[in-house]
């Protein structure tokens, strides 16, 4: 069980730093313990009274799009559960939000899926704040799919540009609850190959160098030797592999797309995507020469 | 927020990460789009004006003609094309259950099986009529081909602006799905009007402007539904 007064402590260092307040919150549940909330009219590290009830929470004002969420679910031991919408981390830095984690080691951080949509879902009613939050669930992965893509920095990031432009400007379009990932996805795909025409040029058999940055967006963290010349040979074979094999590959197990949302961002059926994956597993094993079998696919 | 300016952005690298988030925010903020509430009034205005400007040409040209078929045949072939043509513009025009469309093979289906089920349906009820096929030599079909292009065409153009910009997976194919609604509700208003069901006279005068309004969905639509980079696409550097 985790202290409140030491939760509020550790709330109250990350919030202090951030300069950010919180426009709004929600809270669920009668009864919890609180952790620091930095109102506007309170200096930091200010500590509000436990237990106190939810009409003396002055209101919070947002300069930054940070979302404290805070749930109930307190029990005896004062634990209790929060989650960032990102910012905090964005301005703290890695270390803040790991410091965080683990003091909230069960904290409900969303997944990045839930967050998409439940900002996206802000954003399309009308919360122009929650943009950022859309940018902060949606950004990171798709960027990571296009430098893979487009081997290049300047256009990934052109194009990632492109692609949250594309879904800021269908805002009004979007149909609350459904998925926001396959749509950018799909979004990405189709202005990196439009790009790609218009350019007239094959960026997957490009001869630039690939910098760090983008080794880490496809190497594995382990440096080691062997692990660097399986990575080659990965990635060798998948670009000789037949493209909706390739893509169908990266979008399941490097982008973390469920069988669903790969199959919407490709316009194709499940069945397709398993397909093509299972080929492109099956191309990888054998340069691998590993004997295992292909992960299962019933996602 | 940290009082550390972010790294100078390399033009070979691209920008760092924060950079790049302030600026496609502060991309987002000069350029307006409209909220769901603002895009829903906007959609409810314009799909008003795609049906009432149909039906002011469909009254102009005349309005509903029995001539010689029996009315119960013309209640029933109406109905029926009715019915076809509004689970084709739900399949059409819907999104269904992402933000990307309808499934490639349910639009295909749609696209294809729309031509055939309205033909069908009126030939073969035409057919259990007696003379109702007979030919009708001063009615090749050329007026009832205009009269569909003339009631479609609005509609078309309207739902393909509805729909600009919004399909990165099969814009050609949406657009086509999209012609092939439009031609169903003019099918609906030329069934009211014509009565000649002989059948070269259906293929000219009823099928062919619904293909021709199914091609042309598609290729607009390649067009004006695909995703596209956008205006001042060149990111600022």
């Amino acid at each position: 069980m985790i202290d409140g007064r030491t939760l509020a402590t550790q709330l109250s260092k990350l919030l202090e730093n951030s300069r950010a307040t919180v426009q709004h919150y929600a809270v669920r549940g009668s009864a919890f313990r609180l952790p620091m909330f930095r109102p506007a009219d309170r200096a930091p590290g200010t500590f509000l009274h436990e237990r106190t009830p939810l009409e003396l929470f002055s209101k919070l004002d947002v300069t930054t799009g940070v979302r404290l969420r805070i749930a109930s679910g307190l029990h005896g031991g004062n634990r209790c559960m929060a989650t960032f919408a990102g910012k905090i981390a964005q301005d703290m830095g890695a270390s803040a939000a790991r410091q965080f984690e683990r003091v909230i080691p069960s904290a409900a951080i969303q997944s990045s899926t839930e967050r998409a949509n439940s900002a996206m879902e802000r954003y399309a009613q009308g919360d122009e704040s929650a943009f950022a939050s859309v940018y902060d669930a949606v950004a990171p992965r798709v960027h990571a799919y296009l430098i893979r893509q487009a081997r290049d920095r300047a256009i990934a990031d052109d194009l990632l540009q492109q692609t949250l432009l594309q879904i800021h400007r269908k805002r009004g379009t979007y149909v609350a609850g459904l998925p926001v990932l396959p749509w950018a996805f799909a979004i990405a795909r189709r202005l990196y190959i439009d790009e790609c025409r218009r350019r007239k040029t094959d960026a997957l058999w490009s001869a630039r160098d690939v910098g760090e940055d983008d080794q880490r967006a496809w190497a594995q963290p382990d440096d080691e030797v062997a692990t660097r010349e399986a990575a080659r040979l990965v990635e060798a074979e998948l670009l000789r592999m037949p493209g909706n094999q390739r893509v169908a590959f990266e979008l399941l197990k490097v982008d973390g797309l469920s069988h669903q949302e790969a199959a919407e961002a490709l316009g194709t059926t499940v069945n397709a995507v398993k397909l093509r994956a299972f080929r492109a597993y099956t191309a990888i094993r054998t340069v691998l020469g590993c004997p295992l079998a292909p992960p299962a696919v019933g996602k | 927020m940290s009082d550390s300016k972010p790294p100078a952005s390399d033009a070979r690298t691209g920008l760092t990460d924060a950079l790049l988030r302030a600026r496609v925010i502060e991309r987002s903020a000069r350029e307006p789009s409209p909220t769901r509430a603002q895009f829903s009034l906007q959609q409810a205005l314009i799909s008003s004006l795609l049906v009432l400007v149909p039906l002011l040409v469909f009254v102009a040209s005349g309005g509903v003609r029995v001539g010689p078929r029996p009315e119960r045949l013309l209640v029933a072939t109406a109905l029926g094309s009715a019915i076809l043509a509004i689970g084709v513009a739900i399949v059409g025009i819907g999104r269904g259950r992402s933000m990307l469309g309808r499934p490639r093979a349910l639009l295909l289906a749609q696209v294809l099986l729309t031509p055939v089920l309205l033909f069908g349906w009126r030939a073969l009820l035409s057919a259990r009529y007696p003379k109702m096929t007979l030919e009708w030599a001063e009615r090749p079909g050329l007026r009832c081909f205009t009269l569909s292009i003339l009631l479609a065409c609005v509609p078309l153009l309207g739902l393909l602006w509805l729909r600009r910009g919004s399909d990165p997976v099969h814009p050609r194919l949406t657009g086509a799905a999209l012609g092939a609604a439009a031609g169903a509700g003019a099918w609906v208003l030329v069934d009211l009007w014509c009565p000649v069901s002989y059948i070269p006279h259906l293929l000219l005068g009823h099928v062919l402007p619904l293909l021709v309004l199914i091609a042309l969905g598609a290729l607009v639509g390649s067009r004006v539904i695909a995703v596209g980079r956008g205006p001042a696409a060149v990111m600022e550097r």
